[in-house]
């Protein structure tokens, strides 16, 4: 994270480079701050996984980047993708961008895609806008990528409509449609979370292949830890609209220095667990996003608040080369390096 | 496979059955006889009784409703008592009208009240939104036997455009039949604009909200393209169904449109043969338009396969 550079000092620009984002989306109960100053940045062929629990912004943050954002919401700060702020650009500007630069895999397999629509049009419209490939083209290009994901059959996989497909097969097709248009970048947003467990962990190589063989970057956003553990070369950890520690996965995973960081290891069940490890679970939820606190966003769920933290905001510190943190009193840094299996005690009791 | 089409058709026939039961039942409530329309004021009690023994009337009602159902189901209507034509034959005359009627104005209406819910839907409760609402607001509320007279008014009386009443078939010339086409066809048409829009502006909205239009927005096509190619398919279920509906009650005859335009279609039959007390040509017509109605709605059914290619495969299934 090198928050305080200039973009013009920096020779080598990275891919992605996100400044201070927020995203606030306005709802009946108030202005919900589901992104709220995030930076971060994604080089080339590296893959970025994106960690917190349920409602921290990371899928908001996802959908800020697509500007697939609900009606009624508001972004501001910067995204800058090969140089270009996408925030600041038209519509139709935008528009070039998505699919062709920046693509995405959603969540559920089945909602992505058009109930009434044959696998055909869904995967080649985009490349046939975006790249203006003639039908025939568009179609064998089609089966290449159907092939290159692991679909079965392909030919006759075009002609059959979503509903046809299992789920498995169906976020298959969400990946090459994602690849259609050969991004830069592809956002993964809880990928396999509708999945079965043994297809979880097809999908998750499958995107981890094709992220090294296309040379692309992919932004990796899971709840699970193991999820991002083994696939991604960064990761980023995300509480309450907040990036809590960002570094190399190895780094953070082996040494974390955040307490929910820590908390969040603690609560991930292992196979090597001794058995009958009760796991801990993080104790409180997160802060209501309309009247977030304004010290730490942590301090009412960490063990290890001290006066200081309700009332100063932490920001991102280094701690090592290439790994910061966003708190007033992080933990130490192990002299052993602990492993996710092992965790420490990330609640120091 | 067969026993749900069997079913099907039975459940159809049952309905059309009542309709016309329905129809003789309410008909015979109504007081005079077609008898006293026939022979004028004039006429003694003797010839009416003489002419009524003569037509059946002097029957019992279910003999009557019998002896005509019977015909009915060999596809004889019978002859009209008042002008001596063949029912069939006076709805087969008057039934390109109405028909062309019926399809202009759906056409009209379809075509019309899609772009608006697309306009309305691209940004609900936007200025244009609002606008569209509340034309379609006084288009629902303007019945036809007022938009009629003031589309004469303003197009026929004052602008010459179109003429103020009758028909001229299209075999004797396109460009006249569809100029005398156009009023009717419109005022017809407003009040289904209306509803159309506000069904398809609904489910647009509900549609553009689901993942697939995000996902659609995200491979980079274009506003337009999501919103023709992705989200108008799967919103038009209730259009359809409502469409249907109204088009089946339009091929029955648009009565206040015919008369206000003096076009020679099933609606204006259908009122002359009721105030004679026509009975066989009012049963005739409304076994017409019952099975036209049945017809449609069968119709309708079977596009929602077109529609949605999951609706196929539960049927198959």
């Amino acid at each position: 994270m090198s928050d305080e550079r200039p973009p013009e000092a920096v020779s080598t620009q990275p891919l992605l480079r996100v400044r201070h984002l927020r995203t606030h989306i306005g709802t009946p109960r108030g202005t919900v701050r589901a992104v709220d100053g995030v930076s971060l940045e994604v080089e080339r062929d590296q893959a970025l996984g994106v960690v917190g629990e349920s409602g921290s912004g990371k899928s908001v943050m996802a959908r800020a980047l697509m500007g697939l954002l609900p009606p009624r919401s508001a972004s501001s700060g910067e995204v800058f993708f090969q140089g270009r702020d996408l925030l600041s650009l038209s519509r139709k500007e935008q528009s070039e961008v998505w699919g062709k630069q920046i693509a995405m895999v959603f969540q559920d397999p089945g909602r992505p895609l058009n109930p009434v629509v044959r696998v055909e049009r869904q995967l080649t419209e985009g490349m046939r806008r975006q790249l203006g490939v003639g039908r025939s083209e568009a179609r064998g290009r089609a089966v290449g990528l159907l092939r290159e994901v692991g679909v079965p059959d392909p030919e006759r996989r075009l002609r059959n409509y979503p509903h046809e497909l299992s789920g498995g097969m169906r976020q298959r097709v969400v990946i090459a449609i994602a690849l259609a248009c050969e991004p830069d970048l592809l956002i993964a947003d809880e990928p396999t979370t509708a999945l079965d467990v043994t297809v979880q962990r097809q999908i998750l190589d499958l995107l981890r292949r094709v992220q090294r063989e296309r040379s692309m970057s992919l932004i990796l956003i899971s709840h699970d830890l193991a999820v991002v553990a083994g696939r991604t070369d960064r990761v980023a950890v995300m509480y309450a609209g907040r990036l809590a520690e960002t570094g190399s996965t190895r780094e953070v995973f082996d040494a974390p220095r955040h307490r929910y960081t820590r908390a969040l290891l603690a609560a991930t069940p292992a196979l090597d667990h001794k058995r009958h490890t009760p796991l801990r679970l993080i104790p409180g939820s997160l802060p209501d996003p309309t009247e977030l606190p304004e010290g730490c966003r942590f301090a009412a769920r960490c063990a290890h608040a001290a006066e200081e933290c309700l009332d100063l905001d932490p920001y991102l510190a280094p701690v090592g080369a290439d790994h910061h943190v966003a708190c007033a009193n992080p933990a130490a840094a192990p002299t052993a390096p602990t492993t996710l299996a092992s965790g420490g005690d990330p609640l120091g009791r | 496979m067969v026993l749900p089409v069997v079913r099907r058709v039975g459940r159809s026939l049952l309905v059309v059955l009542l309709v016309t039961m329905g129809v003789t039942l309410l008909l015979s409530l109504a007081p005079g006889s077609v008898a006293e329309v026939v022979l004028g004021p004039d006429a003694t009690p003797e010839t009416v009784g003489a002419m009524e023994t003569q037509l059946g009337l002097d029957q019992p009602l279910w003999g009557q409703y019998w002896d005509w159902l019977t015909a009915a189901a060999q596809g004889d209507l019978g002859n009209s008592p008042v002008t001596g034509q063949s029912v069939s034959t006076a709805i087969v005359e008057r039934l390109p009208v109405t028909l062309q009627l019926a399809a202009m104005a759906l056409v009209l209406a379809l075509a019309v009240a899609v772009l608006l819910a697309v306009a309305s839907a691209v940004r609900p409760g936007s200025p244009v939104d609002r606008l569209i609402n509340a034309v379609s607001s006084v288009f629902l509320s303007v019945p036809a036997f007022i938009a009629g007279p003031v589309l004469i008014y303003f197009f026929a009386l004052q602008l010459g455009w179109f003429p103020v009443t009758g028909w001229s078939p299209a075999s004797e010339g396109i460009g006249a039949n569809l100029r005398g086409a156009v009023l009717p066809t419109v005022a017809i048409a407003l009040t289904e604009i209306a509803a159309f829009h506000r069904l398809l502006r609904t489910d647009l909205i509900g549609t553009l909200g689901e993942d697939f239009v995000g996902a659609a927005r995200a491979k980079g096509v274009s506003g337009t393209y999501v919103m023709f190619r992705h989200a108008l398919r799967p919103s038009s279920f209730s259009l359809i169904t409502l469409a249907g509906i109204n088009l089946g009650r339009l091929i029955g005859g648009t009565v206040i449109v015919e008369t206000l335009f003096t076009l020679p279609g099933l609606g204006q039959l259908l009122a002359s043969a009721i105030t004679s007390r026509d009975v066989v040509t009012v049963q005739g017509i409304v076994v017409f338009i019952a099975v036209v109605y049945v017809m449609v709605n069968m119709l309708v059914d079977l596009s929602y396969g077109l529609i949605d290619p999951r609706v196929r495969k539960a049927a198959k299934a």
